[in-house]
């Protein structure tokens, strides 16, 4: 675990019809090989890692599938929601309708609570 | 067994104080109220100000059922009801108003 490591593991866990059971754990400091070639069906799952999570599989298109255009990989929560940017928060009013002195903001938003 | 359906406000317990507003995760409820002063103690020295709640309002288009907003309320103006009335044939009409 270095420096550059930035904290996601791949768990892979397979289980055979005789009920064997084993867990393969690999951090995805660098390219994971990719096993799609070993077992089909896993293609969507790395898949879905890959644009969740930004985890690169070696011997794969890395163009993004499920995620919108532009987006940085959203379960690492580097990037702020864009729509919550450009929505007046609700709560932004005080009681009885009068403008606060002080601008509180939510968290998720730029300038708000963490 | 607590039967939870859909949320229900009870206007008059509700004091305005906006902590529903904020503290809701996805944004679905926003209120709009006015301060008048209270009938009982203008003629006194000190008339009291009164949050008065015009218009209360859930978009249940948004409304994760995490109940936050139920939790957080020191009113109890908020509960769940019985029946799960959530079904609307327009979409404008899953925001619902209390006043």
């Amino acid at each position: 675990m270095g420096l550059d490591d930035d904290g996601v593991e791949v768990w892979l866990r397979l289980r055979n019809a005789a009920g064997e059971d084993v867990v393969l754990r690999v951090r995805a400091s660098t390219a994971i090989p990719t096993l799609r070639r070993l077992l089909p069906d896993i293609d969507w799952y790395e898949r879905e890692i890959a644009d969740m999570f930004g985890v690169r599989f070696g011997g794969r298109d890395a163009a993004p599938l499920l995620l919108a255009a532009g987006a940085a990989p959203t379960m690492r929560r580097e990037q702020l929601l864009r729509a919550r940017q450009a929505t007046p928060w609700p709560g932004e009013k005080d009681p009885g309708g009068t403008t606060p002195r002080r601008r509180t903001l939510p968290p998720g938003v730029i300038g708000g609570a963490q | 067994m607590t039967i939870r359906g859909i949320l229900v406000l009870d206007a008059s317990a509700c004091t305005s104080c906006m902590l529903c507003v904020r503290e809701c995760p996805t944004w679905c409820i926003s209120l709009d109220s006015h301060q008048e002063i209270d009938p009982e103690t203008a003629a006194l020295a000190r008339p009291r100000t009164v949050n008065v709640l015009d218009d209360f309002r859930i978009d249940f288009a948004r409304c994760m059922n995490c109940s936050i907003c139920v939790e957080v309320c020191p009113f109890d103006a908020l509960s769940w009801a019985a029946q799960c009335d959530y079904a609307e044939p327009q979409r404008d009409a899953l925001t619902h108003h209390w006043s």
